[in-house]
This record gives C-alpha cells, structure tokens and sequence, in this order.
C-alpha cells in the first residue's frame, strides 16, 4: 500500500483537520480548474452552472463522503440544488480532481450504495 | 418514490444508455478515469429504476417498455464497454449483488445463438457463475 492509498484505508479514523484539509483541496482544485478532460462537456450537458458547483463543495448543507468506484472518490451532493460532484484524490496515476457532475433525487441514497462508503460529513441544516 | 424523482432517474438512466456511455466507446469523451462515474450513475440509475418497478410504482409501470428498450441498448454496448471497465467484475466481489440484478453481470451475460424467429431479447445470463477468464 503506497502513501496515497494508506490515506483513504476506509479503517483510518479521519481527523477534523484531516477533513479540513481535505475539504479546502476540492475547492481548490475547483478554483484552478482542475476538472476532468470532459467535465466542462458534462456541465454544459446536465444543465448545471458554476455557482451550483461552488456552493455543492463548500456549503456545510452538502452531505460529504468517500466511497471507490474503479477508484477512490469523494462525492458532495446538496440537499437543495440536488447537484452531486465526484472528485478523486491525488494518485500515482493521476493528480487530483472533479471529476463529474449530475443531478440526484436522493444523493445520500447513492453514497451510501457504493462500495467502502464511509461518511465524511452529514449535511448540516 | 415521486414522479419527479422517478423521471430524473429515468432521465439519468436514459442518458447514460444513449449518450454518455457510447461518447467513451466513440473516443468522444476522452477522460478514461472519469468513465467510472460514470458506469456508476448507470448502476445506481438501473437499482432505483428496479426498486421503483418491484413496488409496482405506478410512474415505472407507465415507462416499463423504455426501460426495457434501454435495458437492451445497454446489452448491445456491452462488448464495447467493459474492456474500458477493467474493474467492473470487482464491483459485485466487493458488494455482492443478486443475480437479479443482470447489470452487474454484463461480462457474464453471452449472446443466444441465432434462432429462426427472432425473440425481443436475444441474451441470457446463466444462472450459475462462470469461472474467471
């Protein structure tokens, strides 16, 4: 297990300020347009706006959680705007960054039908 | 489940059978890692879609024939996706699904051979696994 791995081991127990960091790198990433080759494509296509994205990873409203889907990912979804991002972390293979976009019914539903879902941070009302 | 609900799964579900998943099969979408949320959502789209049809939700019942149209659109990309998905077999080793739930067997699910009259859906999953290639 290399050292990107052992930070997403699902039986790791996850500081606050791991969180922070964690959370702060997502919006990050947001900010410097670090998207995956396709995303703009996708946004375009889904209907959903820039301000939709930035409120769906920073607001304390978003329901937060990892979970593996071919790969480590987190996934934000907003209870209001029904918006869900997926961002994937650092990598060997490749750095960090969001990676797609969509509208949910119900994005606590999907989160926690994946595999090794673990939530982050349940959505604050 | 609401109608609205329902129709923005449908909507998902119809989006990714006739859109997204065949951009990545056409080299359209380029953005291999990111093909993975993208077969989620159409997993996940097809679980909710079969929750709503085994409660005999009236708003499935009513799109019954285009789920099944997109059901076999989805077994004819089959050959194409899954080698874009090498992970896909992991999905069910490390979240055991019925096999109830073909779209998760896609890789097990082989043609019927040709028949003289031709039936609406030419595939079957056998009902024992298939040993590992």
């Amino acid at each position: 297990m290399n050292g990107e791995d052992y930070k997403w081991n699902i039986s790791r127990e996850w500081s606050q300020r791991w969180i922070r960091w964690l959370l702060h790198t997502v919006e990050d990433d947001w900010r410097n347009a670090r998207v995956s080759r396709d995303f703009f494509d996708k946004m375009r296509e889904r209907g959903f706006t820039r301000q939709q994205i930035g409120v769906t990873i920073s607001s304390s409203e978003s329901y937060v959680g990892r979970y593996w889907h071919g790969g480590n990912r987190v996934g934000f979804w907003h209870p209001r705007n029904q918006l869900f991002i997926a961002w994937k972390p650092n990598s060997l293979r490749s750095p960090s960054r969001l990676m797609s976009g969509f509208f949910l019914a119900d994005g606590v539903d999907y989160l926690s039908s994946q595999i090794d879902f673990r939530e982050i941070r349940g959505s604050r009302k | 489940m609401n109608q609205n609900d329902f129709l923005q799964t449908l909507s998902n579900y119809r989006a990714s059978i006739v859109k997204t998943l065949p951009s990545y099969i056409s080299k359209q979408l380029t953005d291999d890692e990111s093909l993975a949320d993208e077969l989620s959502l159409m997993l996940y789209s097809r679980d909710v879609l079969a929750r709503a049809l085994a409660s005999a939700d009236m708003s499935a019942q009513t799109h019954l024939s285009e789920i099944e149209q997109l059901d076999r659109q989805l077994l004819n990309l089959k050959d194409a996706l899954l080698p874009l998905v090498p992970f896909y077999a992991q999905l069910r080793q490390r979240k055991p699904r019925p096999r109830s739930q073909w779209w998760y067997y896609l890789d097990e699910v082989v043609s019927s051979p040709p028949v003289e009259k031709k039936t609406s859906i030419n595939y079957w999953l056998p009902l024992t696994p298939q040993p590992a290639p």
